[in-house]
């Protein structure tokens, strides 16, 4: 039988022009990837076509791809970020901001008035309420389950920066959530 | 530990990424400090419904557009080795097509002029990525045996593409061992479909600087009859200026069955040689 590869030694395949090797990768990638971008822009529609943009870039740059460079996931996360930067510029509405934070806000206000939300919608309104940055990081940290190792490289930082950058991400969430019930 | 520090802590806390000691440490203070109690459990409800949020699966048709883009990205590669391996010079001349001709003859010429330009290509040597770094080239190792792997396991598949899948890998081998010649050699002369006799060929093409490989594929010659393997075939030995395939070529040419196309491929050879 074929053996199961490493993304790493697909990706090594793709870049020597085996093309078609990709879909494996694909497989393996489009469910987290489609959520990342569902969680950043809060539209399917949107991700969907993100997710396309993506992996087109994917084969565009595959000659990019260096693995001694750091894990295929870290690579494909660093292109989807750029993915969203870009999609936020053309949107001109600056990067990824979901909804004016006073909106949100009174939103969440409102809700405090004994209509009992599910938990995951009440998490999702506090989220949209963070600046697209402090999101970004929570969701790469807290929903994709990456490393700080990770988030470090593709967000070209470090990883003590990273925990502070997520300690205070949560932070502010928390007073968002929890202001709600 | 106060307060403040504790609470920097919490999130490695409830990660389970910190020392036992230091885990122990907080564990202590967080059974008499009401205030840092109230916090952990706020982070611990948050951090859990983050991470059990459901995740929404993506529609079929984000995987369908996927498999046509990759389809065209596929097209638009081979369309663009043909068009930058092709001498200026050589480019089809629009006028000397048979327009007249029925469509078959048309789709021939095209096939056959692709086929040498792919000759051209695979025989052009690809340069060599450098790298000092052993634990890449130990990657690249795996990669050549998997290739290997996957040749074997798929030259004798029942589905054709997957055999044609099977022996494009040896393309991208630096230098395969015989075992992987011989399964090639066994593909072009003995695969009942022709184009992946065709796709061994082009394969093969790229070691024919050996010599051994040179003298099965003059022993070839004379056991094909698909017109294109011919064509490519001659064009590849007249372009090794192998001197052993004139007899083959000579009886191709004399071979009253043998197509015009062929056969004005054999003459053009025969001047060469």
């Amino acid at each position: 039988m074929v053996p199961e590869l490493s993304d790493e030694k697909i990706m090594l395949l793709v870049r020597e022009g085996h093309l078609s090797e990709l879909t494996a990768l694909f497989d393996r990638y489009q469910v987290s990837l489609y959520n990342f971008f569902l969680r950043l822009t809060s539209d399917r529609a949107v991700s969907q076509d993100l997710t396309q943009n993506l992996f087109y870039r994917v084969i565009r740059y595959r000659q990019s791809y260096e693995p001694a460079q750091g894990s295929f996931r870290s690579w494909i996360y660093r292109m989807a970020r750029n993915v969203h930067v870009d999609f936020c510029k053309q949107q001109q509405k600056g990067p990824g901001r979901l909804a004016d934070p006073e909106e949100v806000e009174q939103q969440l206000a409102d809700q405090s008035t004994g209509y009992t939300q599910d938990q995951y919608q009440r998490l999702d309104l506090a989220l949209a309420g963070l600046d697209p940055d402090q999101r970004e990081v929570l969701v790469l940290s807290r929903y994709q389950g990456l490393k700080y190792e990770e988030i470090a490289r593709i967000r070209e930082s470090s990883v003590a920066a990273i925990k502070v950058q997520v300690y205070r991400a949560l932070k502010q969430l928390r007073t968002l959530y929890f202001k709600q019930i | 530990m106060n307060c403040k520090e504790i609470q920097a802590k919490l999130i490695d806390y409830l990660d389970q990424g910190l020392d036992p000691t230091t885990a122990a440490a907080i564990r202590q203070h967080l059974e008499t400090c009401a205030e840092c109690t109230r916090e952990m459990q706020e982070l611990k409800e948050l951090l859990t419904t983050m991470k059990d949020s459901p995740r929404e699966m993506p529609p079929p048709v984000l995987r369908e557009s996927f498999d046509t883009m990759l389809q065209s990205e596929l097209n638009m590669l081979t369309t663009a080795n043909i068009i930058q391996e092709f001498p200026a010079e050589e480019r089809p001349r629009k006028n000397l097509l048979p327009f007249s001709s029925p469509v078959w003859k048309v789709a021939a010429a095209v096939i056959l002029l692709a086929s040498g330009i792919s000759i051209g290509a695979a025989l052009r040597t690809r340069p060599e990525t450098s790298s000092t770094d052993d634990q890449l080239s130990a990657l690249r190792k795996e990669v050549k045996e998997m290739k290997e792997q996957v040749l074997f396991s798929l030259i004798d598949d029942e589905s054709a593409s997957q055999r044609i899948k099977a022996v494009s890998y040896a393309e991208g081998m630096a230098s395969p061992d015989q075992q992987v010649i011989d399964a090639l050699m066994n593909t072009l002369n003995n695969d009942k479909n022709g184009n992946v006799r065709l796709a061994s060929l082009y394969s093969l093409a790229r070691f024919s600087d050996r010599r051994s490989v040179r003298d099965s594929l003059v022993a070839s010659l004379s056991r094909q009859t698909e017109p294109i393997i011919q064509v490519v075939l001659i064009n590849l030995l007249t372009e090794k200026r192998e001197t052993r395939a004139i007899a083959p070529i000579k009886d191709i040419l004399t071979n009253k069955k043998t197509l015009k196309e062929v056969r004005d491929a054999a003459q053009r050879s025969l001047k060469v040689l």
